[in-house]
């Protein structure tokens, strides 16, 4: 039986979007650690930016100097201005970037720790598979887009953006009317984005899908190549590859055309600009308010403006996208409970479910079922696919909340032990999942401060030792993806170490032996009574010899408890239990 | 591709002029005073930022369009490599990321020329403006913001490395991240959750501190950068300001000179870029290529020497294997047909021939339910089978109906949104509806219930061997349910030496097989 079976995914659930002003919160928050270095970055990248308005003032000074026949000394001295400025605005420019990465670094830790400690807190029992793929996205893909601008773009942004001010502050400075003409230039480039951004951000949003669905093809092809080969179906999954890249080529020639199209009004922009500047300036200098060199200056400072504003405007759709992961990723900590306290006290370890019930979205699939274990008893749940059990086993395992009754471990509500660290209630699923890294690192995740000796007794108790001795560097072999694979049965070995080290009081086994043939399945069952000795548990049975082997049995049939007893009492009753146990027996 | 290098070469032309031209406008109108020099000026401008905008634009297409065309076509080769050859002993991983940004960078050599050019043609351009408002002057600011350039250049390896290593702890810190939340169900069952965020937060804080130092490395190249215009643009003000002071040239000339030394250094830079990025289009190439020539996996690179297991089977039977697990992977292997493998023979009647062995693992690919029941058909089937028999043998009919479309439900995420007992009947459907004469199962009820399991033995049985039908399969199991339904059973002992008999017989008089299946 599968666990899952009866866990219909509530479809469509998707984690919220958070509020600009929740984006904000959540980043201010890091921000502020950080507020006496962020005030001087700020102090420090403008005077950078000042530093480099000199230079051409410097330069407007030599050509007033050239037409009014002065000194050599003077132009020496303006050149000299120019090269002390270029100086200071180095020494400014490094300092403050430094410093606004070191910010910018500070706060996208801070916001990735929190948004994976988040996505690991939301509740997993009702995390259904269309929420874990967002989630999955969100803490992969979204938190690399806002890595990428900080690293990438954020330095040379702020630089940007001040310079830009800064220029036009000194426009203003030389003259008004030259600086009216050079923002001549500002409506061109601000309509021009106005109509760009959405579009653009279409056409990107659709390559980035055909790039992942070109992905999605190559992988699960290569994935699957063994089932691909055996049913002859090379032809069509390679003709699917080249289908999905021929889609992406498509795509991604619509969006070079549609961009180098738009491309010509940043040029424009800069045409206006400079043609008023230079239009104004015979104007200015005819009617005797400005000299040669300050509409020479004038239009350099413009000049020095082109490449900045380019950077702004091609930064525009990265930081869309970038405020868009933003409120995906505050979205995961803002869905994310907040944890709270957990009882100091050890349990005892009598389990009681009173009353439960249970519905996955619209369908209830568990039925007012009591349940009571005592301390150290090992109670087996058995039934067909559906009954209900990997639902009650959730439950009892305080993973969700049941939609009505109460279930208690040592008479405490068992959802206070959520944020107990080691929880006293642990659950083993069928889904053994392997986390990537040395083998003593994914056992350590039960107990972080597990010896190396404490590891290998795990690891000898669930009978994984000769296995593991037998890997390349022992239990630091690197396994999970990319690494050793292990094999499903090593992988319930490994499920059911971590279980031991964490110690709990009660376990619930669901299924953790399941993923294998007869022979390893006894392996398994030897492992699983070294988990179970000691402590309350429950065992969602799939062997029924396994069930057989415990002190009470529970037969499910469409969400209750059809029948209770031990192997021999059920057997004697004749009902669902003896009808298995036949069919199993042959 | 010459047509890319001209507009390109055009672009980066126009661009060098852009100052000589504000010069031109500030000298000829702004310091005459003459209104028809002003609208001559103004015209001058447009006509060159008009030439400018298009030269970019089709070079940016036809390069772009020549690299994109080019990555399509390495990425098909490679589709067709992978696909065709009897295997590439490659990591998934590495695999697609050469067919992603290796063939996407291995096409950037197609434009690689194209940029060299245009940058060397900005430069040409740039050092003939220099030269002809002065010689002496041009050839002391050509040499000035060379220098300057080289200089800047010797940062970039330090750059680089500390940009690699910053990748590199980022990609860490997000594999985690995402390895965490896909064993999300294991951390809770655990109890687990505040250990791996604690993990999460040392990877974390690694990559902090890379981003901080790769950050510190960038810090000082812009400063560098600064610097190094602030030295060429001091110096050619000096120089160029007394040249004009002296009469030599004009104020016009002096801004040119001072905007042509300024810009000299772009493509002095562009030069350098182009240089590396034909380097490494050169190294993605070398990794594209070394896939495509990449030999086929050689014969005895699984060295089997063990004697073969020997299946002799009559058309039409149902038959049953029980060995150890490492028996049973070196046979399917050798079913299979992975080169080199020996681990067992299959005749039917005395005739080996084509067989079809069901991996294990259930892979199921994008599409609907339907779609992967009908892998390896043809697309274009007029009158495509029913799978519905073949569903319902497998157990799968209760779940299928149940899906909210049926048997047009997509498949999402590999199947993964699906549960293993599904997965797994999935699988033996698909198997059962493309109705090979001879099927090679291997364990295919692990992860279905008791009851299910019965479905499954009874409808394999009904369906392929019904009275006469001729169909021939091969269970390899230890699952006492469906080897009931065997005709016969064949065990491998641990001594390798294997004992054919009916299921109920070897259950009594075999205590290793009653070991092995009934535990």
């Amino acid at each position: 039986m599968s666990g899952t079976d009866g866990a219909q995914p509530a479809p469509g659930v998707r984690l919220p979007l958070a509020t600009g002003r929740e984006v904000r919160r959540v980043i201010g928050t890091y921000v502020r650690d950080r507020r006496g270095p962020a005030v001087a970055t700020v102090a420090l990248a403008a005077l950078a930016s000042a530093a480099g308005l000199v230079a051409p003032w410097a330069v407007g000074r030599i050509v007033d100097t050239v037409l009014t026949g002065g000194e050599p000394g003077a132009v020496v001295a303006s050149a000299v201005l120019v090269g002390a400025a270029g100086l200071l605005g180095a020494v400014l420019t490094a300092v403050s970037a430094a410093l606004v990465v070191r910010i910018g670094q500070h706060v996208l830790a801070r916001l990735r720790e929190q948004t994976v400690s988040s996505a690991l807190r939301l509740p997993a029992g009702e995390l259904e598979e269309s929420g874990r793929g967002d989630l999955l996205s969100r803490v992969g893909d979204d938190v690399g887009v806002v890595a990428d601008v900080v690293t990438r773009l954020l330095a040379p942004l702020v630089g940007a953006l001040l310079t830009v001010a800064l220029t036009v502050a000194g426009l203003v400075a030389l003259d008004p009317w030259l600086a009216v003409a050079g923002l001549t230039a500002l409506p061109v480039y601000a309509l021009s984005l106005r109509w760009y951004l959405p579009r653009a951000g279409r056409r990107y949003a659709a390559e980035r899908a055909a790039f992942a669905d070109r992905a999605e093809a190559l992988v699960s092809t290569l994935d699957g190549l063994r089932t691909v080969r055996a049913y002859g179906a090379e032809t069509a999954h390679a003709e699917r590859i080249t289908a999905s890249s021929a889609r992406a080529r498509d795509i991604s020639r619509d969006v070079l055309w549609f961009g180098t199209a738009w491309g010509k009004w940043m040029n424009i922009a800069e045409l206006v600009g400079l043609a008023s500047i230079v239009a104004v300036g015979f104007a200015v200098v005819a009617a005797g308010t400005a000299t040669v060199g300050e509409v020479t200056a004038a239009a350099l400072y413009f000049h020095r403006m082109f490449n900045p504003i380019g950077m702004i405007m091609m930064s525009f759709d990265e930081l869309q996208s970038a405020v868009a992961s933003l409120s995906r990723i505050v979205g995961v900590v803002t869905a994310a409970p907040e944890p709270t306290p957990a009882p100091a006290q050890r349990p005892t370890g009598e389990v009681l479910a009173r009353g439960v019930s249970h519905r996955y979205a619209s369908a209830e699939v568990l039925h007012d079922v009591t349940v009571a274990l005592a301390a150290g008893e090992r109670v087996a749940l058995v039934g067909p696919s559906g009954a209900g059990k990997s639902t009650l086993a959730v439950l009892l395992a305080g993973l969700a909340a049941p939609s009505a009754g109460e279930v208690t471990v040592g008479g405490t509500p068992v959802e206070r032990f959520g944020s107990a660290s080691p929880k006293p209630v642990v659950l083993v699923s069928q889904e053994a999942h392997v986390f990537a890294g040395p083998l003593a690192d994914d056992l350590r995740l039960a107990r972080p401060d597990a010896t190396d000796d404490e590891i290998e007794r795990a690891l000898k108790t669930t009978g994984a030792d000769a296995w593991v001795a037998a890997l390349p560097q022992g239990a630091r072999t690197v396994v999970g993806e990319l690494g050793h694979s292990l094999t499903p049965e090593q992988a319930a070995q490994v499920a059911l170490a971590r279980a031991l080290l964490a110690d709990p009081v009660v376990v619930v086994l669901d299924e953790a032996t399941a993923e294998s043939g007869s022979r390893s399945a006894t392996r398994l069952e030897d492992a699983a009574d070294a988990v179970l000795d000691g402590r309350t548990g429950l065992v969602v049975a799939h062997r029924l010899r396994q069930a057989s082997r415990a002190d009470r049995i529970l037969v499910m049939a469409d969400g209750r408890v059809v029948e209770a007893g031990s192997h021999e009492e059920l057997l004697a009753a004749g009902g669902h239990y003896a009808e298995l146990w036949a069919a199993w027996q042959v | 591709m010459i047509g890319a290098a001209l507009c390109f070469v055009g672009h980066q032309a126009c661009e060098a002029t852009v100052p000589l031209a504000i010069g031109l406008a500030i000298d000829a109108s702004v310091a005459s005073g003459e209104p028809t020099a002003l609208v001559l000026t103004l015209a001058g401008l447009i006509a060159l930022f008009g030439v400018l905008t298009m030269c970019y634009r089709w070079f940016a297409r036809l390069a772009g369009a020549a690299e994109i065309d080019e990555g399509h076509h390495l990425r098909t080769e490679l589709a067709g490599r992978v696909m065709g050859g009897r295997g590439v002993r490659r990591r998934h991983g590495e695999l697609l990321s050469i067919a992603s940004s290796d063939a996407d960078l291995a096409a950037g050599a197609v434009v690689w020329v194209s940029g060299l050019a245009g940058a060397t043609a900005a430069l040409a351009v740039s050092s003939a403006i220099l030269l002809g408002i002065d010689l002496r002057l041009g050839a002391g600011l050509i040499v000035t913001a060379a220098a300057v350039t080289f200089a800047l250049n010797a940062l970039s390896p330090w750059l680089s490395r500390r940009v690699e290593t910053q990748q590199e702890t980022l990609a860490a810190a997000s594999a985690l991240a995402t390895d965490l939340v896909t064993g999300l169900r294991v951390l809770h069952g655990l109890g687990a959750q505040r250990n791996a965020a604690a993990r999460y937060r040392e990877v974390s804080r690694h990559a902090e501190r890379a981003g901080v130092r790769a950050g510190a490395a960038k810090a000082v190249q812009l400063g560098a950068t600064v610097l190094a215009g602030g030295i060429v643009l001091a110096v050619s003000a000096a120089a160029a300001g007394l040249l004009a002071l002296d009469g030599a040239i004009t104020v016009g000339s002096f801004v040119a000179a001072v905007g042509a030394a300024q810009f000299i250094s772009e493509p002095l830079a562009g030069i350098g870029l182009h240089l590396q990025i034909g380097a490494s289009a050169k190294a993605s190439a070398g990794r594209v290529a070394a896939v495509l020539a990449e030999a086929p996996d050689e014969p005895g690179a699984t060295a089997d020497d063990d004697a073969p297991l020997e299946l002799d089977l009559r058309a039409g039977e149902l038959v049953g294997v029980v060995a150890r697990p490492a028996v049973v992977e070196r046979a399917v292997a050798a079913l299979r047909g992975d080169p080199g493998a020996r681990g067992a023979v299959l005749r039917v009647d005395g005739e080996a021939g084509p067989v079809h062995v069901e991996p294990h693992r259930p892979d199921l690919f994008a599409g609907t339910i339907a779609d992967n029941l009908a892998l390896g058909r043809p697309a274009d089937d007029a009158a495509p089978p029913d799978p519905g028999p073949a569903v319902a043998a497998a157990g799968a009919a209760e779940f299928v109906d149940a899906q909210p479309r049926g048997l047009a439900e997509p498949v999402r995420d590999r199947g993964l949104s699906l549960s293993g007992g599904q997965r797994q009947r999935l699988a033996l459907a698909r198997a059962l509806h493309a109705d090979p004469p001879v099927l090679v199962l291997v364990e295919s009820t692990t992860a279905v219930d008791s009851v299910t399991e019965e479905i499954v033995a009874d409808g394999i049985r009904s369906l392929r061997h019904p009275a006469g039908a001729g169909r021939t399969t091969v269970v390899f199991t230890t699952s006492p349910v469906l080897l009931s339904r065997t005709d016969r059973v064949v065990v491998v002992g641990e001594d390798g030496a294997s004992v054919t008999g009916g299921h109920h017989d070897l259950l009594v008089r075999d205590a290793g097989y009653r070991a092995a299946v009934l535990g």
